[in-house]
């Protein structure tokens, strides 16, 4: 086992994969819209409830900051591009479809594309590939987890990223806990980028199928 | 195997890459319309797109400070929101410059102007293929509230305006201009303060429909790192750079295909080096 897959935590109960993804977002913090879905916020908030956008808010900010300042690191960076995703959500509720998937899954996906962006758009990529030394990194799991800082805290994200081979889970690590890119990813594990791309591709039809994940 | 065929396997080859942000804009961008008349694959995407989810909610959620809702709360007090996508739609536009005589006048009651995508990506949008390209409508409906009106080029949206406004209105605003080969010119305002620039240009001679300017800051040693792309022409025209200003860094333009270049491929129109 390798030493990002650290840090044990509770398991949800999941019983179909919609209820997964809400009981896994839920922050348990009060609400004064407990009794409403996420999805039913964001239909009120493309309407120009601004009292269901500050629920919403309280319902998603940690789980999209979390998940923001784990590629950034910088803390003001942060809640910058929190505050982005947030003004978008405002802004852009009106596109949001329950008939094709969750809240969750709709600010999650926007979190990390809008994190990605900030990443390669700033300088702090430059500060973070100099700081981890990109052109002298040697494929060694250890030291690729150790400098992703990647700590899953969901029992079974751990179990299913376990299954993949060393090769799949660097890369998929790289790229989704690092924000880099597939050609940063063949660099930095000095494996050619069509490679990469199959490990990606493989290593994600692996966690999906252990994840059980159906369209 | 043309090399059509050939080019629909590679492309069909990068779900992971692209369920993990992992392509860079212009492979997205082709990826995304691959998908649109590919339905196996957007299938496979779609479903790598949602297990991506998973891996984002196995990080630990970090409550930001308070002072963070309470600015985001006062921001959308008086931010304009998209209307509902319509069912057909002209093309997308690139992320729209600001017209120069409109910033620091951003009227709260603007039109609402959500870029719509066109009927291929309407149809890419199946379900989290759409996803993505919704966010680009998004960002872009972010910059281009405000609309067309009467013909005049769209009005920035409010935060648009604010990020110019905060380099322009810095104390320690230092600016610097240069021609622009083929005709024009540009001005760079930056704020050390701020780190951040903005690039005004006029009187440019424009593209054709498949270029696009692209903005880079380059670094001591000759490194390129967009800084985002703009379309202008002969009308002064405004856009802040993405990414952060450093001390030294040269403020250089290229003319690169529609989507832009992970890298410049041709030669600056100009390049302006700040102190």
């Amino acid at each position: 086992m390798t030493a990002f897959l650290v840090s044990p935590s509770t398991s949800p109960a999941f019983a179909d994969r919609r209820a997964r993804l809400d009981h896994m977002a839920d922050d348990a913090t009060p609400d004064s819209r407990a009794d409403i879905s996420s999805e039913e916020l964001l239909e009120q908030i493309a309407g120009g409830d601004r009292t269901a956008f500050a629920a919403f808010y309280d319902r998603m900010s940690s789980r999209v900051f979390g998940l923001v300042k784990r590629l950034l690191r910088d803390h003001a960076q942060s809640e910058e591009v929190t505050q982005e995703i947030f003004l978008e959500i405002w802004q852009g509720a009106s596109h949001y479809d329950a008939a094709k998937g969750g809240a969750v899954s709709w600010v999650l996906t926007m979190t990390h594309r809008r994190a990605v962006d900030r990443v390669r758009a700033s300088q702090a990529s430059r500060d973070r590939d100099s700081r981890i030394g990109i052109r002298d990194w040697e494929p060694d799991v250890d030291v690729v987890a150790e400098n992703v800082e990647v700590r899953v805290e969901n029992e079974r994200v751990k179990v299913a990223l376990g299954r993949l081979t060393d090769l799949q889970r660097q890369a998929v690590v790289l790229a989704y806990y690092g924000g880099y890119s597939h050609r940063e990813v063949s660099e930095m594990l000095h494996i050619p980028l069509g490679t990469v791309k199959t490990r990606l591709r493989d290593g994600m039809i692996r966690l999906r199928d252990e994840m059980g994940v159906t369209s | 195997m043309t090399t059509d065929d050939r080019r629909r396997d590679e492309l069909a080859a990068l779900t992971g890459a692209w369920a993990l942000d992992a392509l860079d804009d212009a492979e997205r961008a082709e990826f995304e319309r691959f998908l649109a008349d590919a339905d196996e694959v957007r299938s496979e995407a779609t479903e790598l797109a949602d297990t991506a989810v998973y891996l984002g909610l196995a990080i630990e959620p970090e409550q930001p400070r308070p002072e963070l809702r309470a600015s985001i709360l006062d921001a959308i007090a008086d931010l304009p929101q998209q209307a509902r996508p319509a069912e057909t739609a002209p093309s997308v536009d690139p992320v729209a410059p600001v017209a120069v005589p409109a910033v620091g006048a951003v009227p709260v009651t603007a039109v609402e102007t959500p870029a719509e995508p066109t009927p291929a990506e309407l149809k890419a949008r199946s379900r989290w293929g759409g996803l993505r390209s919704t966010l680009v409508s998004v960002a872009a409906g972010l910059v281009v509230i405000g609309g067309v009106v009467g013909g005049v080029a769209g009005l920035p949206v409010l935060q648009r305006g604010q990020e110019i406004s905060a380099v322009t209105s810095a104390a320690d605003v230092q600016r610097a201009s240069a021609d622009v080969v083929g005709g024009g010119t540009a001005e760079l305002a930056w704020s050390p303060s701020e780190k951040r620039s903005v690039l005004t240009t006029r009187d440019l001679s424009g593209l054709s429909a498949d270029e696009i300017y692209q903005l880079w800051y380059i670094d001591g040693s000759g490194a390129a790192t967009s800084a985002g792309t703009f379309r202008a022409g002969q009308d002064a025209t405004t856009t802040p750079l993405s990414g952060s200003w450093s001390k030294g860094d040269t403020i250089g333009v290229t003319v690169e295909p529609d989507g832009g270049s992970k890298q410049p491929t041709t030669t600056p129109i100009v390049a302006i080096t700040t102190a």
